[in-house]
């Protein structure tokens, strides 16, 4: 518009003090719009605290190298009135990788069921832990002491500012009022977690369903 | 003659230039009111309830503004009356004890409120009913113990 207004009036030459003012006026808004553009993209906004960390986001690369060891991205604790007891999920998947629906190691036997689904992009599977809970509370770190508590709490926070794996804790009973000092130590340094109670000499089972998908998306959101 | 004639086409663009003047100073306006801010770590809102159950599955409910805890038994967790004081919304910080996740009878406490929770989740994303965030934590003993996060609820000192 501005454009067609300057051919305009240079085609009937009127003369340029009478645009001047307009020119000068244009100008000084099109530097202020490119000025405002400027800001607009060099300024970064805030990050939220916890979401990603800054310090810990990867950085970029191409082509990608092949993990010889992909890290677990969760590790599960078993909290018992003994104290904490690392679950060996490797064990059960090393005994898992031939084929064989059940593994045994010293912590249990776990048995795999998967079941496909033809008409969805993911598989259904269940994996049945039935604990030795003899052998779970023999090997277990005490957690007498809040001392013991705390290192233990470190050593979890270091796994996951160094890994970024994520606890989960497997609480019975018993071992709530141990496991109370650890939540709270990890809450206060802000490491992601979940803790889920379990009823000893029951089976330990994890699982993944369509459901963990779909009737849980309102709430994750 | 000639200068009435310059005149007049002159005030052709006084529209224009008025226009473009106060569109100039809209934005040295908003520039001058510019401040710079550095960006501030989020902090998560205040617990707005407390439910504490306690060794021998003791029930109890604090709310934000009251000092008072209120005492529930267990048929409270199935009749709605907890239900009807978490229905306001917000957070809700619940401590358990060891006693509350097991089995005693009827299901356990852990597992009625899990109820709860998925109750007052539940909502369609039209609907603009507010959000119940609940938090599961273990109890525990001293500073970890009832008296201390309830204290701790009250002056808002919790992480």
């Amino acid at each position: 518009m501005i454009g067609l207004g300057f051919s305009k009036k240079r085609a009937v030459s009127y003369p340029d003090s009478d645009v001047g003012m307009l020119d000068v006026a244009a100008n000084a808004l099109a530097v202020l719009i490119l000025a405002t553009m400027l800001v607009l993209t060099v300024a970064a906004p805030p990050a939220p605290l916890g979401e990603v960390r800054s310090s810990d986001r990867p950085e970029l690369f191409y082509p990608s190298p092949l993990d010889v060891e992909v890290p677990p991205q969760s590790i599960y604790w078993i909290v018992t009135e003994r104290g904490l007891t690392l679950l060996d999920l490797d064990g059960f998947a090393t005994g898992l990788s031939g084929g064989s629906p059940v593994a045994r190691t010293a912590q249990g036997e776990a048995t795999l069921i998967i079941d496909r689904r033809n008409y969805r992009d993911l598989n259904d599977h269940r994996l049945q832990i039935n604990l030795d809970w003899t052998a779970i509370t023999g090997s277990a770190i005490s957690l007498a002491t809040l001392h013991d508590a705390a290192i233990a709490s470190d050593d979890i926070r270091q796994r996951f500012e160094q890994g970024g794996i994520v606890p989960s804790f497997v609480v019975t009973a018993g071992g709530t009022e141990a496991f109370s000092s650890i939540y709270w130590n990890l809450r206060r340094d802000q490491v992601p977690m979940r803790w889920v109670p379990i009823v000893m000499q029951t089976p330990l089972v994890l699982s993944r369903r369509v459901d963990n998908f779909e009737t849980r998306a309102r709430q994750w959101q | 003659m000639k200068v009435s004639r310059s005149i007049s086409h002159g005030a052709q663009y006084t529209a224009l230039v008025d226009l473009l003047c106060a569109t100039i100073g809209i934005f040295v306006i908003v520039f001058a009111l510019q401040d710079l801010e550095p960006p501030q770590a989020l902090q998560p809102a205040p617990y707005d309830h407390l439910v504490i159950c306690d060794a021998g599955r003791a029930l109890t409910y604090n709310g934000r503004n009251t000092d008072q805890a209120t005492v529930l038994g267990d048929e409270d967790l199935g009749n709605g009356r907890l239900m009807q004081e978490l229905a306001g919304g917000g957070r809700v910080l619940v401590a358990l004890a060891g006693d509350c996740l097991v089995q005693d009878e009827g299901p356990s406490v852990a597992a009625q409120l899990r109820e709860i929770e998925e109750d007052l989740s539940d909502r369609p994303a039209t609907d603009a009913s507010p959000l119940t965030l609940f938090e599961f934590s273990p109890l525990g003993q001293d500073d970890n113990g009832a008296d201390a996060i309830r204290a701790r609820f009250l002056l808002g000192d919790m992480p």
